[in-house]
């Protein structure tokens, strides 16, 4: 009982609609066992990891982090190496490569603690690439351009490696949600307001900042773990500035600084990659083609657009805000 | 005791010296009101005041604390707290959320109210200011009037000993004014000391017990209200020499 006063918040100021996304995605694998289907989803669900994850640092503070990679593929190459070359099990290696991630967060933050706009996302973009290169100077361990291929694998069965994924994607969900709701979203959206002010009220807002930098570090860190053995690979890609892009894209088609809305963007807009397959050398065209007529159409996000924002009905659904008549 | 002592303050900007040897102190539970003209060096006072600025030399000793080389947050948080002349309000937010932010200050939390009493003490003073009905708004679509009572309480919610008000009245009309005034004048009742800058001097005087004059970044007079405008100087860096 008490345990279950305690887990309280996280079901209150819930967007129904973001639950509505996760239950349905669990609901799939009983509707079809087509593996095809099932390795889509799987991929959607980590791409939402990525994109939400993302979304507590940049959507809170408008800082645009442009390499997220460096989290992602760095967290995915060091649990891939961890568990390759050390006899070390994945259950262990995705936390320990995450707090990597999370702490090389800490070190990052201090370090662009004082830039802003451009500055800050080529200094994110400068890390990143670091990573990538150096991924292929030590390809003896790494793999160099090949990576590094034959990871464990969570389970044997596609479909139950889905419901480990999904699971962490809800539990990342739900942390972040409340974590945004909490004091510390509150104080994270002064400062992407400003800054002077939000110290002139009494907050020490260097400390907050890195504080959503190593989160979202740790929680970037887990989804690179995740991708690592659910794909059982990790290659160069999910080190490349096109990883970086396509998180910052989903994230902003989706809606920033709502979680819900970087969740909506990557699921929605993953499968429809992947079911452009079908036209495959048009894919590219398509799915580019649609982002930038997302962005045309509603530059703030899905769940961002005013008429959602403005009506008690809508704003209630997407993002679980409840306003008193 | 003074509350607020300030000793010899020097600030330059390059070869442009915009604080000189700025003396002045302040006694708790007064309004000291701080004027001058254009650039005379009153928003760089209070930038280096909290901690906004470094200062070259001089002293700033608040409440028995020497501020030099603090952060700004931490000088809130011993109780010094300003507002902005150009107002920098928590755009993107609603009302009731950017009053909770200084609320989560180290100095509002051991004010040893419970979170759900903080809640009501925002609510309340926020009724008293009829901001009762924005409560839920964005911070946006709040009326300019509204933008700086919300910056005034925003100052306030952290518990202050002294506010710092930059410009409070600039382009307000004489209600929302007027509305102001009676907010300052209420926390001065509860013991806030207030320091105001301020153009509006016929608004201003009505308000201070004390009134301090800058110019080019000397301090020229000090004094009552009455005083100060009969001082020379005074009249002479608002309105020129008398020719001979």
């Amino acid at each position: 009982m008490n345990l279950l006063k305690r887990l309280a918040p996280l079901t209150q100021n819930q967007s129904p609609f973001g639950l509505l996304i996760l239950i349905a995605m669990a609901l799939f694998p009983l509707m079809s066992d087509n593996i095809f289907y099932i390795e889509i989803i799987t991929l959607a669900a980590i791409y939402a990891i990525f994109a939400m994850s993302w979304d507590i640092l940049t959507g809170y503070t408008h800082e645009v982090n442009f390499g997220f990679a460096f989290f992602i593929g760095g967290a995915g190459y060091l649990s891939g190496i961890l568990t390759s070359h050390l006899p070390v099990s994945l259950y262990l290696a995705i936390p320990m490569a995450a707090l990597a991630a999370g702490i090389s967060g800490i070190f990052i933050g201090y370090l662009t603690l004082r830039l802003k706009g451009p500055y800050f996302a080529m200094a994110t973009l400068a890390f990143a690439s670091i990573l990538f290169k150096l991924s292929f100077i030590f390809y003896g361990i790494t793999g160099g351009e090949e990576g590094i291929s034959g990871l464990d694998a969570f389970t044997d069965d596609p479909t139950k490696d889905f419901f480990v994924v999904w699971g962490v994607m809800v539990a990342i969900y739900l942390v972040l949600c409340l974590y945004a709701r909490s004091k510390h979203g509150i104080i994270l959206k002064a400062i992407r307001a400003d800054e002077d002010a939000t110290q002139s009220a009494g907050i020490n807002t260097a400390y907050y900042k890195i504080e959503a930098f190593a989160i979202s570090g740790f929680m970037a860190g887990i989804g690179g773990g995740v991708f690592t053995h659910s794909q059982m690979h990790i290659g160069p890609t999910m080190l490349s500035g096109y990883l970086s892009v396509i998180v910052v894209l989903l994230a902003m088609i989706g809606g920033m600084g709502t979680i819900v809305g970087p969740l909506l963007g990557a699921i929605c807009l993953s499968i429809v990659n992947e079911s452009l397959r079908i036209v495959e050398e048009y894919r590219i065209i398509i799915y580019t083609g649609l982002m930038i007529l997302f962005i045309y159409l509603a530059p703030d996000g899905l769940v961002n657009l005013k008429f959602i924002k403005d009506s008690r009905l809508f704003s209630f659904i997407f993002l679980g805000d409840r306003k008193p008549t | 005791m003074n509350l607020l002592e300030i000793s010899n303050l020097t600030k330059a900007f390059g070869g442009l010296r915009a604080l000189e040897r700025i003396s002045l102190t302040v006694q708790p539970q007064e309004i000291l009101g701080i004027i001058g003209p254009n650039g005379a060096g009153k928003t760089t006072l209070f930038n280096c005041i909290t901690g906004f600025l470094p200062f070259d030399s001089g002293s700033v000793v608040f409440d028995g604390h020497n501020i030099q080389g603090k952060k700004p947050y931490q000088i809130v948080n011993l109780g010094l707290t300003r507002t902005w002349q150009l107002l920098k309000p928590f755009f993107g937010m609603r009302v009731i959320e950017a009053m909770m932010v200084p609320s989560f200050s180290k100095r509002a939390r051991s004010s040893h109210l419970s979170k759900k009493d903080e809640k009501e003490n925002i609510a309340g003073i926020l009724q008293d200011m009829g901001l009762t009905k924005q409560l839920w708004l964005e911070v946006d679509n709040l009326s300019q009037g509204e933008l700086k009572l919300l910056d005034i309480l925003r100052a306030f919610v952290t518990r202050p000993k002294i506010l710092l008000l930059d410009e409070p009245f600039s382009g307000l009309s004489h209600k929302e004014i007027e509305n102001i005034s009676r907010l300052i004048r209420k926390l001065n009742n509860e013991g806030l000391t207030v320091v105001i800058i301020e153009h509006r001097l016929r608004e201003l005087m009505k308000l201070v017990q004390k009134v301090v004059v800058i110019n080019f970044g000397n301090k020229i007079a000090e004094g009552t209200p009455e005083q100060v405008v009969k001082e020379p100087k005074v009249i002479e860096a608002y309105l020129g020499k008398r020719g001979t």
